[in-house]
């Protein structure tokens, strides 16, 4: 049985490497958007914004409590549905389309618990003492609170996107031809799979260890002043 | 002058101030005795607004605020001419001494930046910190935290500085060092209102001494008369346990 192959696996390496972007671009998308919804949320779950701040709960816990490849799939099938009233052009949409809009929703929901411990992780007293110097309530929350907070939440912050990253791994379900699409595609064009999966094992690896590499820095970096 | 008239204050079923009055003069030292819960620290507290007193008045100066009615921009005002000494120094701990001292005086007071600096560089000074300036809080010990702490509330030069047992979380070696920037304080005319339990320094410091009691002022009167001929029942209690501890 010829199950493996290193020829294979270099002759492989170059097709998957192109495919690179394809994963880099969904990454970057769903952490943009997933930010600034994510912080949309955090905020309605802090200030307890009535009604939005148990929706907020709700949604959460149905992202937290769902595989995502079902999401990508509620996503995909339901949207079309629930805006072709409105616009049925959005059933020519790419599935890229909707591959961005569930990991970005995805990575509001973990984005919005994260921000949220941080911010209520920041002793009060710090908040006191710029009331205390007159600073106002918006002063004291830009000025004290998010640099602190923001501290607290480096490590979870790397921690989500080495998730989304490996996550997106599961795009190629509707047809998205990312790094493991495209092992996808070559295993079932020359049947020989095993080779691919090392492959984008390998690049999966160095990316994750790359953004962890980058997120100590930070980290260290805030740590001299802290 | 500084006043404070008919302030209540409950925490749920708690009732914290029964009703307090006092009154400040300008350049004036008052002491806060009493024992804890004797409601102190909500005082002072009330006084900068960071509690919200249920009911009174407050004066400083030529501003009157009833607390009840007391609008944003009066708080602000108010916070604006006080300013608080914590008992766990509550410096900000992502800046440097210096930008903790210049933080108010930047943001509060738009001062220009230079300017700022120069000022706080003197007060760091001032409180024996001019070679720490640029370090953060987590690099001071206790007694440097807290005299940073005073630094950043002198900054602001405000009507009255409110310090809230400010040695109390200190070990016993760095109280001296704390103290002696308080009494700089005073002798250069600052109004000040402390809560503490140093009975030294309060009879060395105080023009007035207020003992507190139960949410009421007990007793009050100069040092003098409140530590030595005040017969009143519960202060001469606590001035004894204090004694023999």
């Amino acid at each position: 049985m010829d199950i493996f192959s290193f020829s294979r696996m270099i002759e492989y390496f170059p097709k998957l490497i192109k495919c690179l972007p394809v994963t880099l671009y969904i990454v970057i998308m769903a952490m943009v958007f997933g930010t600034i919804l994510g912080v949309i949320i955090a905020l309605l779950r802090i200030y307890k914004i009535p009604v939005l701040n148990q929706l907020s709960a709700f949604y959460i816990s149905f992202i937290r409590g769902t595989p995502i490849n079902i999401q990508l799939f509620i996503v995909y099938f339901g949207v079309p549905m629930l805006l072709s009233g409105i616009y049925p052009q959005i059933n020519r949409a790419e599935p890229m389309l909707f591959v961005i809009i569930t990991y970005a929703l995805n990575n509001a929901a973990f984005f919005a618990e994260l921000i949220r411990a941080a911010v209520t992780g920041v002793d009060f007293g710090q908040n006191e003492a710029g009331y205390s110097i007159g600073m106002t309530k918006l002063q004291t929350f830009f000025r004290i609170t998010v640099p602190q907070a923001f501290r607290i939440a480096i490590p979870d912050i790397g921690n989500t996107m080495i998730n989304l990253l490996k996550n997106t791994a599961l795009a190629y379900t509707l047809g998205i031809i990312d790094l493991m699409g495209e092992v996808v595609v070559i295993g079932s064009t020359t049947r020989h799979t095993l080779e691919g999966y090392i492959n984008v094992a390998i690049i999966y690896i160095i990316l994750s260890v790359l953004l962890e590499r980058c997120f100590l820095m930070i980290e260290r970096k805030l740590n001299v002043r802290a | 002058m500084i006043e404070m008239i008919n302030i209540h204050k409950r925490f749920g079923k708690n009732e914290i101030l029964k009703g307090v009055n006092i009154e400040v003069k300008d350049g004036e030292v008052v002491v806060l005795l009493g024992p804890s819960g004797s409601g102190k620290t909500t005082l002072l507290r009330c006084l900068n607004f960071l509690e919200k007193a249920d009911q009174g008045e407050i004066v400083i100066g030529d501003r009157r605020v009833d607390v009840k009615k007391a609008s944003k921009k009066e708080i602000l005002e108010i916070r604006r001419c006080t300013s608080m000494v914590f008992q766990q120094y509550n410096l900000f701990r992502h800046k440097t001494a210096l930008e903790n001292v210049m933080e108010g005086m930047v943001q509060v007071q738009k001062k220009d930046k230079q300017e700022a600096r120069e000022q706080a560089e003197n007060l760091l000074i001032q409180v024996g910190l001019g070679d720490k300036i640029n370090f953060y809080p987590s690099q001071l010990s206790g007694g440097q935290q807290q005299r940073v702490g005073i630094a950043r509330a002198l900054a602001l030069n405000p009507e009255v500085i409110l310090f809230d047992e400010p040695t109390s979380a200190l070990d016993p070696e760095l109280i001296g060092e704390v103290l002696n920037v308080m009494r700089d304080v005073a002798k250069a005319g600052k109004t000040m209102i402390v809560a503490t339990h140093e009975m030294t320094f309060a009879s060395e410091i105080a023009d007035k001494v207020v003992f507190m009691y139960d949410g009421v002022i007990a007793e009050e009167g100069t040092p003098e008369y409140i530590f030595h001929q005040s017969e009143n029942e519960q202060l001469t209690k606590f001035l004894k346990r204090l004694r023999e501890h």
